[in-house]
């Protein structure tokens, strides 16, 4: 006890360093883990994680074998909201002398068509478990320089939203800029992209969960497993450890990409278990990360659409989608290349003059640069 | 060891798949998602066979235990064959059923079913218990 309490305040000494040299620039490269006020699911505590140095409830088990199973007390409720240490990540292939694992961005190769890269062999790192909470929801503050940190969860059914979601853009975050692009869909560059998704958490216009993040990053790279986690909740009723953090260079103020780890806690990873960083970039687009700005710009890298093949080592496209597309009759929306079924809700709202009506394949069509809506996935 | 061979020639072999819209099955080595809609419907649609699973797939049917045979090697003995994790185009099939779940997950593990060689004859919409729409498809092999 006594030795856990030393090494609480030793922590908490460091933590507190830590945040007053500047925090948490750590040569080129860097990943924010300040976790120095948490916030829960009804908002009800705020509490630094310096302060929390008892560990002895809530710190990383030491006699865990980092099975967050272990730490479930079945039946409890809702966080304290003292849940600071909990959310310390230690991974063994790069902590740093604070116990935080660091994610250098020169270990992330560069982008070359998928949106996300598979991290530490898809492991997370959640030491702490759930740190005997069944769900909660923790924000970082945003840093000097107006950016998010590290958003940290134990997601559940009690964490998904109750109502619709609401109005976001009142929300500017750091390196924001409002812009448009012909080659993205929707057109616009950039999203006001949650940290833990909307579906997932029932957060909507805070500010210490809203990046700056491409069209494509927030679709492509972070939506897929944001779905994987919400169905697997909804399913299962089980819960998600969750975290997301923004990984950022130097001072820039737009991420180059988000790292995204969970860990399905009652089935003790059998059902989600993922590691993985997604690309903060928009194919077709130049993103000055200081700021924000863009421009065109044709790298040459076309997005993935080829799948390798049962045992992923082969690349050629055997898929059913891909083979046996079907054909009928599509509403297609000529300026954003869109196609969608007849009475879909997005085509509602579509200009007259963009709207087409077309009969035939739609393979026909995604080879002429067309894709699928969303919503109604014809 | 992706191997499979239907050896009962004459028998007729039924694959049953689930597939994100990018043809996904797997992430990580763990199914991309589930629904219980999805294990009542192929239940209910056996006719009085039994469904071959591997071990992997067993959780999915802990209340149909009576209706599945789990085994390593299901594919090379049943004829109809839930698959999550191995490949089968060299199975050759004589029906592939898929379930869509109208979503996008991540994937690394594809399904590799050449579908050229078959033919769309049945379309059906479930609505599932996690899955706002799940699009069952049948699809038969071209003679």
């Amino acid at each position: 006890m006594k030795n856990k309490k030393i090494i609480g305040i030793i922590i908490a000494v460091v933590a507190v360093i830590a945040v007053f040299a500047g925090g948490m620039v750590l040569s080129e490269n860097l990943v924010l883990r300040e976790n120095v006020e948490t916030t829960v699911a009804d908002g009800a505590l705020v509490v630094p994680n310096g302060e929390q140095s008892d560990g002895e409830d809530y710190g990383p088990s030491e006699s865990s074998s980092g099975n967050p199973a272990n730490n479930i007390q079945n039946g409890s409720e809702e966080t304290t909201g003292k849940s600071g240490v909990a959310g310390v990540p230690e991974t063994p292939s790069s902590p740093n002398s604070a116990g935080e694992f660091v994610l250098k961005l020169s270990d992330i190769p560069e982008y070359s068509g998928k949106p996300y890269y598979a991290l530490n062999n898809n492991t997370p790192s959640f030491p702490g478990g759930n740190g005997g909470k069944k769900y909660y929801e923790k924000y970082a503050p945003l840093d000097n320089l107006g950016r998010c940190g590290v958003a940290e969860a134990c997601l559940g059914k009690e964490t998904m939203p109750t109502e619709e979601r609401g109005e976001i853009g009142q929300v500017k975050p750091s390196g924001w800029k409002t812009v448009k692009y012909d080659c993205v869909d929707g057109k616009y560059l950039y999203n006001r992209c949650h940290l833990i998704g909307f579906q997932l958490s029932g957060e909507n216009a805070n500010e210490r969960n809203l990046i700056t993040g491409t069209r494509y990053m927030n679709v492509d790279g972070m939506l897929p497993f944001e779905n994987m986690i919400a169905d697997y909740i909804k399913e299962t009723g089980n819960h998600v450890l969750y975290r997301v953090t923004p990984v950022y260079s130097g001072k820039e103020l737009v991420a180059r990409g988000v790292q995204m780890e969970a860990l399905s806690v009652e089935d003790n990873g059998d059902g989600i278990c993922f590691n993985v960083y997604c690309y903060n970039n928009q194919p077709g687009v130049r993103i000055n990360y200081a700021n924000g700005e863009s421009e065109e710009f044709d790298d040459g890298i076309k997005p993935a659409i080829g799948k390798p093949v049962g045992n992923g080592n082969n690349g050629s496209d055997n898929s059913a989608s891909s083979q046996n597309t079907p054909s009928g009759t599509y509403l297609l929306n000529t300026n954003t290349k869109k196609i969608h079924k007849p009475g879909c809700s997005s085509a509602k709202s579509m200009n007259e003059a963009n709207k087409q009506e077309y009969s035939g394949s739609i393979q026909d069509l995604l080879d002429q640069g067309y894709s699928k809506c969303k919503v109604c996935n014809p | 060891m992706w191997i499979c061979y239907n050896i009962f020639e004459g028998d007729f072999m039924k694959i049953i798949v689930c597939l994100d819209d990018n043809s996904g099955m797997l992430f990580n080595n763990r199914r991309q998602s589930r629904d219980r809609v999805v294990c009542e419907d192929i239940v209910k649609n056996l006719e009085g066979e039994k469904l071959y699973i591997s071990p992997f797939s067993q959780i999915l049917f802990e209340n149909f235990r009576d209706d599945v045979c789990v085994s390593e090697d299901f594919l090379l003995n049943g004829n109809i064959c839930f698959v999550e994790n191995q490949a089968v185009s060299q199975c050759d099939a004589d029906e592939v059923i898929v379930y869509k779940w109208n979503r996008v997950y991540p994937s690394d593990f594809y399904c590799d079913i050449d579908f050229s060689k078959y033919f769309l004859t049945e379309q059906t919409e479930l609505e599932g218990f996690s899955h706002e729409k799940i699009t069952k498809e049948v699809y038969k092999r071209v003679v």
